[in-house]
């Protein structure tokens, strides 16, 4: 099992990543207490997986762009995909949810991430097999 | 047996749309009636929902994860995209308990079953249509009778509509239509591009208009008019949507009506001037016969198929079935891209758009278009092929511009599409119900054909199909034809009346006897057979 503390750490990196502010107590209180749900329980392997990469924050970027565009079932796109609906539905966080306004730079951005999404996808698929 | 030891005229089994409408119809016929029903409720969520519009409730609300999520994190989906999977946690208590109670086994088919106080009319979308005089005959339906049973249903639900290009699809001409409820600008922006390429469009066969939807625009009794809170698919505090607990909480204030909860109907057996209902208590599996003289099944129509088949004590005969092929088209208006958000949005259908190509009202495929919001990111996350970060500025982009089209496809039998009765002794009942489903390739290639045209006459309003989500055989949540209409008095059909054939006292109120399931939405139209059969029940 992974220790409270541990999970708290991955939530807080996770939220980092998708919101770039800091996390509120919330926020990880519920990602612990979504730990605790069978549907959540990972095995042996997974967690060890997961000890492999929470030392290492700069790997969820790799590893989100890998389990998006080549691993949707992956245990980690689970993981990440919790972390966000958890974030969305909390009041500090709302207005990281609500419609953009269409600005030119907003798709520059987007066209930009897509792209640059495609390599750290690869070298992310790479991690995931050397974690494996 | 003594009259006087048959406490009940009739027995209705199940409070869902047509058991209601049943039960309704005998007790204004001045019959007394028990209902025997599952019965479930939700018993966490209601309390929690805010009596706030969604944008201020998002804002302001630190128990929002708790209807938006669920208290066990049930409403984050994952793997493939199944029937049911949408709904809301304070909605997922409709099939709580069906798997374990009621068990059905398929690697083809996955409906969703119900065993609540109101049956899936909890979350149903309130799509009404009034079927064709073609649609009726192919249903096996009688069409003068039909026509009036609409018009008593509508006056008791509350429909409301427009008189548009879609009025003769919809319900729209129901004499006691309310007004239809506003647009959001992804209905707004569709339907001015329809009214500019109508004409090319309706010589193809399409129409679009307003849904007709069993949600009340006026108030009526205690029901309030519909609010815009963009709560739609989490909590029914006003009324305004249509469900039929609200008719049964009505009939229990009713001296010749009772109301029984928590049982699972197993069988009926009859005597020559009554009917032994056996029932099974949900919480402890004591069992408990019921009397009546006469027995009314609405309880859904693979529930009711279990019950005849079980009843009938026969565990092999194939049954056939109908459901009506179901898919997404996930689409966006670029128009809309980056567009202020409403201040109100709707989760309910926003607009129907039909394709009648040969004009004759028979075969009409209809797609309902609905605008996201309320459901959250979350939910459009794990359908996207991006990462989380590029996936939520994507989104965030998208939103205003989201447009759902569920699309349905009318429904005929064929040979590989039947359920089966089969003994199991690990179950609560010692079987399941199994069901083989599997459509010809003609019916997949005319399913591939409305799709496909459907994404031609979108893309010619200026909404792009994004990707069609095939959610899976059953999703559709439209079923039928169990038990056959037919006037030969054969086995497993029902005779015009509703009374199962073979039986001298048992009716069948839902579905079940559909020989045909038209695209356009069934529930009206189930609800209207299920007053007509309760109209002509006489007690000899
Ligand atoms: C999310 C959703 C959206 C929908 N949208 C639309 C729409 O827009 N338009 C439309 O036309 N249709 C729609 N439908 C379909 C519609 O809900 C159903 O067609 C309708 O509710 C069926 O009613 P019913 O009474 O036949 O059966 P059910 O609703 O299944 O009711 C069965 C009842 O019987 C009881 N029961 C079952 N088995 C037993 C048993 N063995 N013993 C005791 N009680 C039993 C249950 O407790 C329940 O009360 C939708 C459904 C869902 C879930």
């Amino acid at each position: 099992m992974m220790s409270e503390e541990e999970l708290r750490q991955e939530m807080r990196q996770y939220i980092r990543y998708i919101t770039g502010r800091k996390s509120t107590e919330h926020a990880l209180q519920l990602f612990v207490r979504a730990n605790e749900q069978p549907s959540f329980l990972l095995n042996q392997e997974e967690e060890n997986q997961l000890r492999k990469i929470l030392p290492h924050p700069i790997l969820i970027p790799l590893i989100d762009c890998a389990t998006g565009l080549f691993l949707p079932n992956h245990f980690l796109r689970k993981r990440m995909t919790l972390a966000f609906a958890i974030i969305e539905t909390d009041t500090a966080y709302v207005d990281l949810f609500m419609p953009r306004p269409f600005r030119i730079y907003g798709f520059a951005q987007l066209a930009f991430r897509g792209t640059t999404a495609v390599f750290k996808a690869i070298i992310g698929r790479v991690v995931l097999w050397k974690i494996a | 047996m003594e009259d006087s030891l048959i406490r009940w005229d009739m027995i209705v089994v199940g409070s869902g749309c047509t058991g209601a409408m049943a039960a309704q119809t005998l007790v204004e016929r001045g019959f007394k009636v028990l209902m025997i029903d599952g019965g479930l409720k939700d018993e966490i969520y209601q309390s929690l929902l805010p009596d706030k519009d969604f944008l201020t409730a998002r804002q302001t609300d630190k128990q929002q994860h708790r209807y938006f999520l669920g208290d066990k994190f049930e409403g984050i989906p994952f793997g493939h995209v199944k029937a049911g999977e949408h709904l809301t946690p304070p909605r997922k208590f409709m099939t709580q308990l069906t798997q374990q109670k009621i068990p059905l086994q398929s690697s083809t088919f996955s409906p969703i079953e119900s065993l609540a106080y109101g049956g899936l009319g909890n979350g149903w979308g309130l799509g009404c249509c009034v079927f064709s005089e073609a649609e009726l005959k192919a249903c096996g339906l009688p069409v003068a009778e039909m026509n009036e049973a609409y018009e008593v249903v509508g006056k008791r639900i509350g429909v409301s509509g427009a008189k548009d290009d879609a009025a003769n699809y919809t319900a729209a001409r129901l004499d006691s239509l309310q007004p239809s409820i506003g647009l959001d600008s992804v209905g707004k922006n569709l339907l001015d591009n329809y009214q500019q390429k109508k004409t090319t469009l309706n010589r193809k066969g399409f129409y679009m208009g307003r849904p007709s939807l069993a949600l009340i625009t006026e108030a009526v009794d205690d029901r309030k008019p519909y609010p815009y809170k963009d709560f739609d698919f989490y909590s029914d505090k006003d009324k305004s949507a249509y469900r039929p607990w609200i008719t049964v909480d009505k009939l229990k204030t009713q001296a010749n009506f009772a109301y029984d909860s928590g049982w699972v109907v197993e069988s009926f057996e009859e005597t020559p001037d009554s009917v032994i209902v056996h029932a099974r208590k949900i919480s402890d599996a004591s069992k408990q016969p019921f009397m009546c003289k006469k027995l009314v099944l609405g309880s859904g129509v693979l529930g009711t198929a279990r019950i005849v088949l079980r009843s009938a004590n026969a565990l092999s005969p194939k049954l056939p079935l109908l459901s009506n092929p179901f898919s997404y088209l996930a689409c966006s208006q670029p128009f809309l891209l980056g567009k202020d958000l409403d201040p109100y949005k709707i989760g309910f259908a926003q607009l129907s758009m039909f394709l009648d190509e040969d004009g004759t009202n028979s075969y009409v495929p209809m797609g309902s278009v609905y605008s996201y919001r309320a459901m959250l990111l979350f939910h459009l996350l794990k359908e996207s092929p991006l990462d989380v970060k590029t996936a939520h500025l994507f989104l965030q982009f998208m939103m205003p511009s989201f447009t759902i089209m569920g699309l349905f496809h009318p429904e005929s039998y064929s040979a590989e599409k039947y359920v089966q009765l089969e003994k199991d002794n690990t179950t609560f009942s010692g079987d399941k119900l199994k069901v083989n489903y599997v459509p010809t390739a003609k019916e997949d290639e005319l399913v591939k054909r409305n799709e496909k045209l459907f994404g031609q006459a979108l893309r010619s309003l200026n909404c792009f199909v994004l990707r069609n989500i095939a959610p899976g055989h059953g999703a559709s949540i439209h079923y039928g034809g169990t038990l056959p209409f037919s006037d030969t008095n054969e086995p497993f059909h029902l005779l015009p009346d509703g009374r199962l054939c073979g039986s001298k006292n048992v009716y069948v109120a839902d579905g079940s006897g559909f020989t045909f399931l038209p695209g356009k939405g069934l529930t009206l139209s189930l609800m209207a057979n299920a007053h007509l059969v309760a109209k002509q029940i006489r007690l000899d």
